[in-house]
């Protein structure tokens, strides 16, 4: 048989993890769980699986793989359904940004691994034996990750050694040694775990093979290859535990639950209730705070109007005994007003007197004649007389807290005038004045 | 949103109408002050708890019997509260409740229009007001003739 044109069998620098579980699809259409450490991979019970795995990487028929632009999670969900990878609602793992690729799983397939309650699990191929990994004792159910992820890793890792830029179809092989687990309801009487995925033409979805053999890793390669109608010098490249190791911790997991944007929905939930409930309490409180103010508010107008309607009483009852003396208080200063009146008085003039409210408006006038003062258009003794009554007039000075207007006249000109306006202080028992 | 603007809207209201309150109480406090002052300094009130009508007919009697003596003529008297009455009236409906009183004290606008002969006259027929319940509001004086406005209170 001759050599594959292309063999590479490359060690990986190890800060590995102890021990790697998988789930893996058998050609005997049954599911198997394994422990895989770096001396190979142990066939686990179901109840083992459930009770001790934390994180699974799965390789299963139903997984897609698609290279995308870089793409939010749920734009790469609708690439899957889009391109028609999925007839179901998928969970991915977008790697569209780092590496240019999405991993898809149908969640139903994701959920008869996580979910205990599904009982057997079937990925609609017929009968399986099925294995859950929820695990009742665990605080956290096990989180399945993709198995092409793994695969690219390991690619990844191996760089110039892969033939992963050849543009043809080859082979990745993972060769495990198995010890049989007396527990496992895998049957593993054989002596080797073999995971084969062919890859290459991108457009075409990676094909998983998984199986239990003893035959030599060759012709196990040659016959992933058959399988997949390749010819038998297709390249193939070869993995063993030590190398999935080291390479199984760069593997991303699906989410457990569904989520949007990236974000569990359960969490969003309970944020939002979360978020209901602060909103309620604040709502509540401010509730309670704008009923205390209303009460308040209440209580010192009643309080207000109680005092009101005492003060009130009071007022009308001292009003009642005393009507004249408040009448004096009320009333307005008429001998005041006339003694001002006299005062403002200048000879040949007349003065009247006008309130309006508190202020009192003084009018002093002065006839003034122009035929007097025209005759034969010369100066007359009347025409002199009458002058100095206006300057007399002019020459008033307003009393005290008074304000003196300019020099009025008349249309005519037969009289001129000024006013003098005094107010008086403004009692405060002004209001109770009749309107 | 809604309803915290309709809370605030009724906590403002609430908060307006007590301050509202408030604040006429101090006015009354105010005036509660004034009032006990100028009752402290008053001699006993012949006209205590006076009815109004009866006050009423003291002021318009006190109108027509000084004029004389004053040099007074008096062209018209009449009220001006109540829109002016012209036919005959109960004095109740030509008096209005004093504010601030409580319902307590009423009071009657009454305008006396005429002529005076001389200012001592008039001088003297004006201060003649002054032992009654009355107050003058307005006073007008021009040439020989004069207009006052007087309120006449009462219970």
């Amino acid at each position: 048989m001759a050599r594959p044109p292309f063999f590479a069998k490359r060690s990986m620098p190890a800060k590995a993890p102890a021990e790697v579980w998988l789930a893996t699809w058998l050609t005997s259409k049954t599911l198997a769980h394994w422990r895989v450490t770096a001396d190979g991979a142990s066939g686990m019970a179901t109840g083992t699986a459930r009770a001790e795995a934390v994180r699974v990487i799965a390789f299963h028929p139903e997984e897609r793989r698609i290279a995308s632009t870089p793409r939010s999670i749920e734009s790469a969900k609708s690439l899957v359904i889009r391109e028609g990878l999925s007839i179901e609602r998928v969970r991915v793992v977008n790697r569209s940004r780092q590496d240019g690729l999405i991993y898809a799983m149908p969640v139903g397939c994701l959920e008869s691994l996580i979910d205990d309650s599904s009982g057997s699990a079937s990925y609609g191929v017929g009968h399986s034996v099925g294995h859950s990994l929820t695990a009742p004792d665990k605080p956290s159910i096990a989180r399945i990750a993709p198995g092409l992820m793994l695969v690219d890793r390991l690619l990844a890792r191996a760089g110039a050694a892969a033939p992963t830029q050849s543009g043809r179809p080859f082979a990745v092989l993972i060769d495990l040694c198995t010890r049989a687990d007396q527990a496992s309801t895998a049957r593993l009487r054989r002596e080797r775990l073999v995971i084969g995925v062919v890859l290459g033409d991108p457009s075409i979805q990676p094909t998983v093979v998984c199986s239990v053999t003893d035959e030599p890793v060759k012709d196990v390669a040659r016959l992933v290859l058959y399988e997949q109608k390749l010819p038998d010098d297709a390249p193939w490249v070869l993995f063993d535990a030590a190398d999935l190791l080291a390479a199984a911790p760069e593997v991303d997991a699906y989410p457990a639950e569904p989520e949007w944007q990236g974000v569990a929905t359960r969490r969003i939930v309970n944020a939002t209730l979360a978020a209901s409930v602060v909103l309620a309490v604040a709502g509540a409180g401010y509730a309670f705070d704008t009923l205390q103010r209303i009460r308040g508010a209440d209580a010192r107008a009643n309080e207000a109007r109680e005092r009101i309607d005492r003060l009130q009483g009071e007022i009308g009852a001292l009003m009642r005994s005393r009507p004249s003396a408040l009448a004096r208080e009320l009333s307005l200063d008429p001998g005041a007003m006339l003694d001002r009146a006299g005062e403002l008085w200048r000879a040949g003039a007349r003065v009247s007197v006008e309130t309006r409210g508190a202020t009192a408006d003084y009018t002093v006038s002065v006839p003034f004649s122009q035929v007097r003062m025209n005759f034969q258009n010369r100066p007359s003794a009347w025409s002199v007389t009458e002058r100095a009554r206006v300057a007399a007039v002019l020459a008033i000075e307003p009393p005290s807290g008074c304000t003196r207007s300019g020099l009025r006249a008349t249309g005519a000109l037969n009289e001129v005038s000024l006013v003098i306006s005094c107010e008086s202080p403004d009692s405060a028992l002004a209001r109770v004045l009749p309107r | 949103m809604f309803v915290a603007r309709g809370q605030q809207t009724r906590v403002t209201l609430a908060e307006a109408a007590a301050q509202t309150a408030q604040s006429e109480v101090r006015t009354l406090e105010a005036l509660a002050q004034r009032v006990r002052q100028v009752a402290e300094k008053a001699p006993r009130d012949p006209h205590e708890n006076k009815s109004l009508e009866l006050a009423l007919a003291e002021t318009v009697a006190t109108t027509l019997e000084r004029r004389i003596s004053d040099a007074i003529s008096i062209e018209t008297v009449s009220v001006t509260t109540g829109g002016g009455v012209t036919r005959v009236s109960p004095v109740a409906e030509m008096a209005r409740p004093v504010p601030l009183s409580g319902g307590q004290l009423r009071a009657v606008s009454l305008r006396i229009k005429g002529t005076y002969g001389h200012y001592q006259g008039l001088r003297d027929y004006v201060a003649s007001f002054l032992s009654l319940p009355v107050a003058v509001t307005s006073f007008n004086a021009s040439d020989r003739s004069f207009e006052l406005t007087l309120a006449v209170f009462g219970s």
